[in-house]
């Protein structure tokens, strides 16, 4: 076998996580047939890799990493390669409130996004933040104050909170 | 934490934000893979049908469109059955990789030419690669193991300083081999990356005058400029590894689909593929995998070989698709690939119309 096949601790793998990795990268990009995309990518490069990662790194760590910076990086290819037919959303369950916070988080930049979501859903410190994102604690804490002060003034018009 | 924060955490945590499973994942996250490694070998030029028939010297062709139908066709009784089995990975048609060469001694300043060269490899979407080499000018093989530090001028404080960067896998993906154990007169390689994708691109940094050190020596990087808003990603010194040669099985072989005009989405796409061979009958063995695909549905699979001999006039093989129920309505490219052992493919392409699965 050649040394780039993944082994069949691989396909568990995908099998088992693609569905988290899904939910997150949707969380992240607020549009489903992005974080398939996204997961995609993610997913086809950890295989080709798959020992390495194995044996240095922990995968869900990596996969993440991967998918939060090919999504703020805007990948070029990634923008070639969505789909352009109307995708069914996930449906909200019947009676569920208007997702308005879901709607405002739509109008941060990337990087914003990408902050609040690694610090609220991933509970990531801004230090670890800045770690994945490549970035200084500094350009973590501005992009997360402005992405809150613009969250609190567009929810106070909006009344949201 | 303030209610602002709560709402956005439990907005975040809502389950509606769950996506469907995939239906098959594996197959579809193997099939990108076997596209990316055969993209990185150089031999796949591209997806769509006119740079297929452009870049593949195989026969293309698409059939006359037939009237639409009901439910998917059987195949004719005289075509191979089809096999419900995926494709073993050594029937995936890799290049291959040699072994992995031993390290040797530690490489030393008398081992490696007295200037490294810069490569600029390209740049896409705000980030840069460059690759800097230095060459083993001895007589013997040597091993160059880690990173590099780099030293630079920030132009815009003027400060001089070692560069902070970060570790990364960067360069040539599965041709890359760690260490660098580089025989005579081959080149030991390090990749560097920049990027303009941090902190909205609007703090960019650029660095002059950059040197490469080494403990053992250090060398200037001339004309060598980097731009960032990132910290630069370095990775460790590697060497680029050849796919080993190895003659295609299958240049003599052909490849014609006969499909349906139509499926539905979430249906079952039945058609053939017939292979010939413009020469000499060509024997399928050892039994080659091949790959379908209709937009995101399809995978990889072992071919049926109860007929192990192509002879001129052909052999017919049914062939299955599961169609997935988000195929976008509308026509859609249906592509077949028989996987041959240097990489390249028999390929052959059709336009299926994908039906609601609410009609007919």
């Amino acid at each position: 076998m050649a040394r780039w096949d993944a082994p069949p601790a691989f396909d568990e793998y995908v099998r088992s996580r693609h569905t988290d990795l899904l939910r997150y990268a949707h969380v992240l990009s607020g549009d489903p047939h992005l974080a398939a995309d996204l997961v995609q990518d993610a997913l086809e490069r950890a295989g080709l890799h798959w020992r390495r990662i194995r044996r240095q790194d922990d995968p869900e760590g990596y996969l993440r990493r991967i998918i939060v910076n090919r999504y703020v990086s805007r990948w070029r290819a990634l923008r070639r390669e969505r789909l352009v037919a109307d995708l069914p959303e996930v449906v909200a369950p019947a009676g569920a409130e208007p997702d308005a916070m879901w709607t405002l988080l739509a109008t941060l930049p990337r990087q914003q996004r990408a902050v609040l979501v690694l610090r609220f859903y991933e509970d990531l410190s801004e230090a670890q933040i800045a770690e994945v994102l490549g970035c200084s604690i500094g350009t973590v804490k501005s992009n997360s104050s402005r992405a809150l002060a613009k969250l609190r003034a567009l929810s106070t018009v909006d009344g949201v909170l | 934490m303030t209610d602002l924060e709560e709402h956005i955490r439990r907005t975040l945590l809502d389950e509606r934000r769950a996506l469907p499973a995939w239906p098959d994942p594996v197959s579809r996250v193997r099939t990108g893979m076997t596209r990316r490694r055969l993209r990185h070998a150089g031999v796949i030029a591209a997806v769509t049908v006119a740079v297929l028939v452009v870049t593949i010297p195989v026969a293309v062709r698409r059939t006359a469109p037939q009237p639409p139908v009901g439910p998917s066709p059987t195949p004719t009784p005289t075509a191979v059955a089809w096999l419900d089995q995926q494709a073993a990975p050594d029937q995936l048609g890799h290049p291959r990789l040699p072994d992995p060469r031993p390290t040797a001694r530690p490489c030393t300043a008398d081992d490696l030419s007295p200037t490294a060269t810069v490569a600029d490899e390209g740049a896409a979407s705000g980030t840069r690669f460059y690759t800097l080499q230095l060459t083993n000018v001895s007589d013997t093989t040597c091993t160059l193991e880690g990173s590099a530090d780099l030293i630079a001028t920030n132009t815009t404080t003027g400060r001089r300083g070692t560069l902070e960067t970060r570790r990364e896998e960067l360069g040539f993906g599965d041709q890359q081999e760690f260490p660098a154990t580089v025989a005579p007169r081959e080149v030991a390689m390090l990749s560097v990356r920049t990027g303009s994708g941090c902190d909205g691109g609007l703090n960019m940094i650029t660095y002059r005058n950059v040197v490469l050190v080494l403990p053992f020596h250090r060398y200037e990087l001339t004309g060598l400029v980097l731009e960032t808003s990132c910290l630069v990603g370095l990775s460790n010194w590697f060497r680029f590894v050849e796919f080993l040669s190895t003659p295609p099985r299958f240049g003599d072989l052909r490849a014609e689909i006969e499909a349906p005009a139509t499926v539905r989405a979430g249906g079952i796409l039945d058609y053939v593929v017939t292979l010939r061979s413009i020469g000499s009958p060509v024997v399928l063995d050892p039994c080659p995998g091949y790959s379908q695909m209709l937009f995101k549905s399809g995978g990889n699979y072992a071919l049926n070989c109860a007929v192990t001999v192509i002879p001129p006039e052909g052999v017919r093989f049914a062939i299955r698709l599961a169609v997935a129920d988000y195929t976008p309505l509308g026509p859609q490219v249906l592509m077949w690939d028989l996987l041959d052992d240097d990489g390249t493919r028999v390929s052959a392409t059709s336009t299926v119309e994908v039906t609601s699965s609410e009609s007919g």
